[in-house]
Parts: C-alpha cells; structure tokens; sequence
C-alpha cells in the first residue's frame, strides 16, 4: 500500500503542506495518516514504548510549527525521523539529569516491549523481534530505518547524523548479528 | 545462515522488499536472487522482520488537534524587512566609516574625500538595487560596497589599514602655541 492510499489523499506531501499553510486542515489529517505510523514505529524502535503517543505527537506539532524551514532535498518522512530522533534524544538527556534509568540501553527494549506485546505476537515474531532488540542501539535504529522504513543511507545518514559509509556498516553488521542469533 | 559475496546486491535488498528499485535494477536484483540460495534467505528473513516491526497505534485526530494554526504571508514580510534592513546597515556603516576618516584627520580633508569617493563610485547600483527592490525607485540614502570589484576591495582596504597606522590625533598639529616670556617652554 502506497503512502498516498494510506492516508487516503493521493497529493503529494508538498501539495499537502501548501494546502494546509491555504487552511486546508484535512490536508493536515492526510499528511498526519500517512506519516505518523511509520513515526510511531521509529519512536518504538528506538526503546520509547510508554510515550510514544506524546512523542509522535510532539514531532507534528514542531513539524508544522517549522514547516517553513523544510526544504524539499529531503522527503518530509526523513524530516519527522530527524525531529522525533532529536526529541529522544532530549528526553533522554532530561531523563539522565534527573539520574532515572535509561531503557534505550541494550537489551532493555526486548523485555519491556515483548511484556507488552507477547500475548498477540507469535513465537517466531516474538524471536525477531528479540534479535532486533538485542542489537545496539545504533544498529537498531540504522537497520529499522533501513529495512522497516526504506530509507537510502543518505537520509538514514542524515536523520543518525553520521555517514552514508558508516550508516552501511551498521546495517550489514545488524544483519550479521540478527543471523548469528537466530542461528544459536 | 551464510552471507552472499556480492555486497552490491546485498545492499539492495531492502530497496527491493519496499519496491523502490528502478525497471533495470530491480531486474537485475531478482535475477541474483532466484539463482542465490544466500539472497533468498536473507531476502526472506527481511521481509520477515518488516512484517514482526512493532506497530504502535496512533491517534492522528489527537494529533491534528494539537498542530498550530499555519502562519501566513510571513515569506514576503520577511523579505521586506531584510531588504530595509540591509539598505540601512549600508548607510549607517558608510556614513560612520566616513565620519570616522574625518574626525581622524581634522585637517586633512583628502584622506575623507577619498574614501567616500570610492564607496560612492560603488554605491549607485546596489543602493538603487535595494531601493527598488523596496518599492521606492528614488529612496538613496547611503552608499554600499556590494558591487566592488576584488581590485577595488582590496585597494579599499589598504587604504583603511594605511589610515589605522596615523595616529588618531596629530599632537602637533592640534598643540595650542604656547611661548614663555624668557623663550622657552
């Protein structure tokens, strides 16, 4: 299914974004569908699973508080990823001063998301998901972009603010790591 | 679970599992993958994991709720105020250099002139530039230095390094006369 079937408006997302700014506000719910599920799913990925709700939120709200400086070079996908990255980030950073526990950490994302979500995900997604989660957290969120998402490794360079080189090498390590576990 | 040697198409993959290979590529990707027993099975174990991504629900009329209102005609406005502002940056900075020439040279009047003349032998176009970018062909208010050459800049601005090697105030020139009646001082 296509992002423009999605979100049930086939405009292109800079269509949508001038229609909104002309007061289109169902252009706004269209662009909202059609983004914020993958969001969503790069926010979990990334060890947030109690607020991903406020953090996808969050990441429209400044999107579109700062429409005006997006550039079109990149997709607005890759732009909400940057944004809601930017968001963790900050949040963990707020999370470390007040010395409260980081769950982003190794290993931590697998037993709290699978105690949440075991009693529907079968055993062989259940073992996925675990040898996703065991990766570091780099190679989690360079593999989830790359393979959940379709991202190139520009913009994943982009949006983890390294290299398109070293954004290659995380993946094919992920990889190699995610067989060696379903392997054992 | 083995890795294939080719790390061209291993690394198309994922651009293959979400359908964003051109005609040609994508050809040639599934060409390798029907006769690559590697391919195919790291082919398969992506497109499983894709599917086994968690997949949070999200409420996007919550959402659209709490976006701010699109702001309007900001571009234009913007760009109104940068080009005034520009326009008085010039005139106020030109101005003070001069002033500055002046005061540091009270009784030389050549080292002033010569420097307004160089800003003003530059000034036409990027002042008249600016002001009819404004709106108002006749506003001329200060001089400029955005049409010099290289040339010019670099002569600009021995000139100045020349004139920050003078002392601001020549004590001699400035010294009242002052003879004692037995002759001397």
């Amino acid at each position: 299914m296509s992002d423009a079937d999605r979100s049930g408006d086939a405009r292109g997302d800079l269509d949508l974004i001038q229609a909104w700014r002309a007061g289109d506000q169902g252009a706004a719910t269209a662009l909202v569908a059609r983004h914020a599920p993958a969001v969503a799913r790069f926010v979990a990925s990334a060890g947030e699973h109690a607020d991903v709700d406020e953090v996808v939120q969050d990441t429209f709200v400044r999107a579109f508080g700062a429409i005006d400086s997006f550039r079109a070079d990149s997709s607005l996908r890759t732009w909400l990823f940057t944004i809601a990255r930017r968001l963790l980030l900050d949040r963990h950073r707020a999370v470390r001063r007040r010395g409260e526990r980081v769950a982003i950490s190794e290993g931590d994302a697998a037993t709290e998301f699978d105690a949440l979500d075991g009693m529907v995900a079968d055993e062989t997604q259940q073992r996925l998901r675990r040898a996703v989660d065991r990766l570091s957290p780099k190679q989690r969120e360079v593999f989830t972009l790359r393979v959940t998402e379709g991202l190139t490794y520009k913009d994943i360079a982009d949006v983890a603010g390294t290299t398109e080189g070293a954004a290659r090498v995380h993946y094919h390590n992920a990889v190699r790591a995610i067989k060696e576990f379903l392997d054992d | 679970m083995t890795d294939c040697t080719n790390a061209d198409i291993r690394d198309q993959l994922p651009d293959l599992l979400h359908g964003r290979l051109d005609d040609v590529a994508r050809a040639r990707v599934e060409a390798h993958v029907r006769t690559c027993v590697d391919c195919g099975q790291e082919l398969a174990l992506l497109q499983a994991l894709r599917g086994a991504a968690p997949a949070p629900r999200v409420d996007v009329e919550r959402i659209v709720a709490a976006l701010p209102a699109p702001r309007r005609g900001r571009r234009w406005s913007a760009s109104a105020w940068q080009i005034a502002a520009a326009v008085v940056f010039l005139a106020v900075g030109s101005s003070t250099l001069v002033k500055y020439v002046q005061r540091s040279h009270p009784g030389d009047s050549t080292a002033a002139a010569t420097v307004a003349s160089r800003l003003d032998s530059s000034a036409g176009a990027s002042t008249q530039a600016a002001a009819t970018a404004s709106g108002d062909v006749e506003l001329n208010v200060g001089y400029g230095y955005g049409d010099l050459t290289d040339a010019q800049l670099a002569t600009l601005l021995k000139d100045l390094q020349d004139l920050k090697a003078v002392p601001m105030a020549d004590p001699e020139a400035s010294m009242p006369d002052v003879t004692l009646a037995n002759g001397g001082l």
